[in-house]
């Protein structure tokens, strides 16, 4: 009886375990289809029908809005130039390549030993991406 | 007046001065030309309808008041409402301001999407606007990296 339970109990045991693996390639497979159809349904995206003049438009619009604020707890992600740079290829190609976006800076410069922040390496990325454009420098 | 017919044969009545706002149709007017770009005419004519009357960019100002009109960042809080659309309309309709060379609905577009970009992150402006992230190792992707290996540190 015991042995005949345990052969049982083995089974189960192997059955949960082709169950679990099955489980796993179908969470798999629904993973890739989401991200296929993410890709699908971005191509429909209405901001894809905006030529680059006008997207350029827009994003000389963003940055006269709100300036690069380089503060002492600031992000760099959530400065608008950078933000813009990193969505896309695109978005990137298109921001790199006009070096207005790149020419007003604001840095917050704090003598408080507690702050740590070095913004040098944002500046001079700023710096060199804004290339032969005026620049606007507000420390 | 001025008959205009949309693509899908809808006719609306409207007076010159009004449609005279798209630079355009005043040229079109003019020329006498034809175009079948399909334009969203109800939304245009009710744009132009409400700024009746106000003075129009000079086709040969200088490009330091186009700049200072550009930069100025309020929207009038009829225009706000005006555009309150989902995004499907709210880029026809600066598709159709481009084309129609409205350059004050053309403004009020491309501000009303800067506000919503502005403080934003890449991730969140990506979902916002549904754009994926192709960033693909061939292109570039070193530098992206270290953007945002830098940008996660802090």
């Amino acid at each position: 009886m015991v042995a005949l339970a345990d052969k049982d109990i083995g089974d189960h045991d192997s059955e949960l375990a082709r169950l679990h693996r099955q489980i796993l390639a179908a969470e798999a497979e629904k993973h890739q289809l989401e991200k296929q159809k993410a890709k699908i349904c971005a191509l429909l995206s209405p901001i894809r029908k905006l030529p680059n003049e006008l997207l350029s438009r827009i994003f000389q619009s963003v940055c006269q809005q709100k300036s690069n604020e380089i503060t002492s707890s600031f992000n760099i992600t959530c400065l608008p130039t950078m933000a813009i740079s990193l969505v896309c290829f695109r978005w990137r190609e298109l921001a790199l390549s006009s070096p207005s976006l790149w020419a007003n800076l604001m840095v917050q410069v704090s003598s408080r030993p507690d702050v740590q922040t070095n913004p040098t390496e944002t500046v001079a990325r700023y710096l060199e991406r804004s290339g032969n454009c005026p620049l606007t420098l507000t420390l | 007046m001025v008959t205009l017919v949309t693509s899908d044969n809808e006719k609306f009545n409207a007076e010159k001065e009004v449609v005279e706002r798209s630079v355009l149709i005043k040229n079109m007017l003019e020329d006498v030309g034809e175009s079948d770009q399909p334009i969203p005419l109800p939304m245009f004519l009710e744009y132009c309808e409400h700024h009746r009357g106000e003075p129009l960019p000079a086709p040969d100002a200088d490009t330091s008041q186009d700049d200072t009109r550009k930069r100025t960042t309020d929207i009038s809080e009829w225009d706000q409402k005006f555009i309150t659309v989902d995004q499907e309309m709210l880029f026809e309709i600066i598709l159709a301001a481009n084309y129609l060379d409205i350059k004050s609905l053309l403004d009020v577009g491309c501000k009303t999407v800067a506000n919503m970009i502005k403080g934003k992150t890449p991730e969140e402006i990506r979902k916002l606007f549904n754009i994926v992230n192709d960033f693909t190792p061939r292109r570039r992707c070193a530098q992206i990296k270290k953007e945002n290996e830098w940008a996660e540190d802090r």
